[in-house]
């Protein structure tokens, strides 16, 4: 599968065995989308039911590029992030007990007793908050960025947004500010592959007319989009200069608000969906048998009701 | 030793403040114009060559942004001053001065960050930059809103202002950095951020107020004194958090409240003083409270003159 106009680098990797990732940290990646998917697919039924005030807006579909850009970070790298700020606290490592304690409003999570995944930030694990208004985080994280440079602190601060978001004159504005200033931070886009394959290429032409380089890519593999945020950081730190990704996932229910197979997509689930992909990868590459699988899947679904369990009783 | 009749609150401001970034490595300003016309009383003259682009940042490109951008480098630990100019062009601050900084700050993330600029009507400006912000800011949890009478109370709240963890507005009006720091009034207590303070005592009547309006009232109380009137006066100082005990305490020997201010007056911090008052007091009070604020009833802003102060006050006493 490829889409006009973007680099496929996740089908590149998985058929280059030379440079492929070990058994290992195919399972550990797999393992930790699972997490991702099933923790907030537990938040957002607790927020259904009234238990929680504000899960966000889940990322239901996109934990390849949550956890891929995660593991480019290099420690002290501090990132920012919009209203998706649950799956990028959980990619960070930061401890899914505190996040949920945090999410249900007792004391000792990362909100304390605040409540809301707006509310946390965890300046050890480098997050440094999400904000509900529109591209919000962007002008603060150039000023953070502004910060350590001032200090000589040799970190990439990452920024991630909703591709849309550059369309907002605040953002733009701090897009050139980091531009005028070479500052080291990398502009995260997370966009949209609409059922007919298609990808809007607004995004990139902005940041391109700002003068920030863009290179969009296929994020529905964590090795693949780990490949392009390592090589976006050398950029930034070789060229002292601010670099853009775009990393494009399919609508899927939670944070498109639209279901996979919409729009006329015909795609298979192990095309649009990363676990489903990693899965498949699993099987064909590494052996693993369909009870494995299963397995794994139960051991995490566990996992989550007994943070939940322990969460509630935080109290 | 520092020649007061030499200098005015201009420089009194930029000295603090380049002391202040020479002592903090760790201290950054952010401005629209550094050093160009639109930054606030021309206060960071020089700052630009002692301190680099790095620390004096200008973003007179880039303007809408400077408090957001500001905000980001008091997220990284900086303390930070943003010159914001005019406050009332300063709309497009207030966005992230509310959703980020008093935001942040009321629930979980420290910062230390002061906003400061002119504020408050000027009816040579005409009324489209004539915005008292007092109110507007005093009404966000998690701000600290200072409006200083003097230059050195000025100083004073921007230096603690950075001392603290929660993001701080200073609002300076128009006329403050033209004073001479001398013109303070000796014998006064020193400002402290969140605590009214008594500048005169008197058993006949309580004049409160805040930032340029304190001159107003105290030379009232000079006039109304050769009258026989003896006025308690008080700045308010900080508008947020608002120490309202020590109005509380005048009034119950006064029996009677007068709040000046150059704001409007429609939900102004002098309507909050006489409520929160008359909530607590109201068998104490001889009248009712009264407030005297600017008005823009024509084409230039206009706010209250000692003569006011005086007639309304004598008008009080013969109601009562």
């Amino acid at each position: 599968m490829s889409v006009s106009g973007v680099d496929d680098i996740g089908e590149a990797f998985v058929g280059d065995r030379a440079t492929a990732p070990d058994n290992e940290a195919l399972l550990r990646d797999y393992r930790k989308m699972l997490l991702l998917r099933r923790f907030e697919e537990k938040a957002g039924q607790l927020f259904a039911m009234g238990q929680i005030a504000n899960a966000g807006r889940l990322s239901v579909g996109q934990e390849a590029s949550r956890i891929g850009l995660c593991r480019a970070l290099t420690r002290g790298d501090p990132l920012l992030c919009g209203e998706h700020a649950l799956s990028w606290m959980l990619a960070l490592g930061m401890d899914p007990l505190r996040i949920m304690v945090g999410l249900l409003g007792q004391n000792g999570g990362y909100a304390d007793d605040k409540g809301g995944p707006l509310r946390m930030i965890s300046a050890e694990h480098g997050f440094h908050g999400g904000q509900e208004q529109c591209g919000a985080q962007v002008p603060a994280a150039v000023g953070m960025a502004l910060a350590n440079q001032a200090r000589e602190v040799g970190v990439v601060t990452w920024v991630c947004m909703d591709a849309s978001s550059v369309e907002r004159a605040p953002v733009r504005a701090a897009v050139r500010v980091a531009r005028d200033r070479a500052l080291r931070i990398c502009f995260v886009l997370q966009g949209t592959i609409v059922g007919d394959g298609s990808v809007s290429k607004a995004s990139a032409e902005v940041m391109t007319s700002l003068g920030v380089s863009l290179q969009s890519v296929r994020a529905i593999d964590t090795q693949g989009v780990r490949a392009v945020a390592a090589k976006a950081r050398r950029q930034i730190v070789e060229n002292e200069a601010p670099v853009a990704i775009e990393l494009l996932t399919y609508p899927f229910q939670g944070h498109a608000a639209r279901g996979v197979g919409s729009d006329g997509c015909s795609l298979a689930k192990s095309e649009t969906d990363p676990i489903a992909k990693a899965r498949r990868v699993l099987i064909e590459r590494v052996g693993l048998e369909d009870d494995d699988i299963c397995a794994l899947d139960d051991a995490v679904r566990n996992e989550v009701a007994v943070i939940v369990e322990q969460a509630r009783a935080a109290s | 030793v520092i020649d007061l009749a030499a200098i005015t609150g201009r420089e009194m401001m930029r000295d603090a403040l380049a002391n202040a970034m020479r002592a903090d490595d760790e201290m950054i300003l952010f401005a629209n114009d550094v050093e160009g016309p639109q930054a606030s009383f021309s206060v960071n003259d020089g700052l630009l060559d002692a301190f680099g682009p790095m620390r004096a940042v200008d973003l007179k490109e880039t303007a809408d942004v400077v408090a957001d951008v500001a905000i980001g480098a008091a997220s990284a630990g900086m303390r930070v001053v943003v010159d914001i100019g005019n406050w009332g062009k300063a709309r497009a601050s207030l966005d992230p001065i509310i959703t980020l900084a008093a935001d942040c700050a009321a629930t979980f993330r420290p910062a230390s960050i002061v906003f400061r600029g002119s504020n408050g009507p000027a009816g040579a400006d005409g009324l489209r930059d004539a915005h008292c912000l007092a109110s507007w800011l005093a009404q966000v949890p998690g701000l600290t809103v200072i409006a200083p009478a003097s230059p050195s109370d000025a100083v004073a709240g921007l230096l603690q202002g950075l001392d603290a963890t929660a993001p701080t507005v200073l609002l300076e009006h128009h006329g403050l950095m033209r004073m001479q720091p001398q013109s303070d009034a000796s014998g006064t207590p020193a400002f402290t951020i969140g605590k009214s303070r008594l500048m005169r005592e008197g058993g006949d009547m309580t004049l409160v107020s805040y930032s340029h309006a304190l001159c107003t009232i105290l030379a009232a109380a000079d006039v109304l004194a050769e009258h026989g009137v003896a006025a308690s006066v008080l700045d308010l100082g900080t508008l947020r958090p608002l120490d309202i005990e020590p109005v509380v305490e005048s009034v119950v020997q006064t029996g009677r409240l007068m709040t000046v201010e150059d704001a409007w007056g429609f939900g102004s911090v002098g309507t909050e003083v006489c409520q929160r008052v008359t909530e607590r007091l109201h068998e104490h009070l001889k009248v009712p409270p009264r407030r005297l604020c600017g008005t823009c009833d024509d084409s230039s802003g206009k706010y209250p003159k000692p003569e006011d102060v005086v007639a309304a006050a004598q008008s009080i006493l013969q109601s009562a």
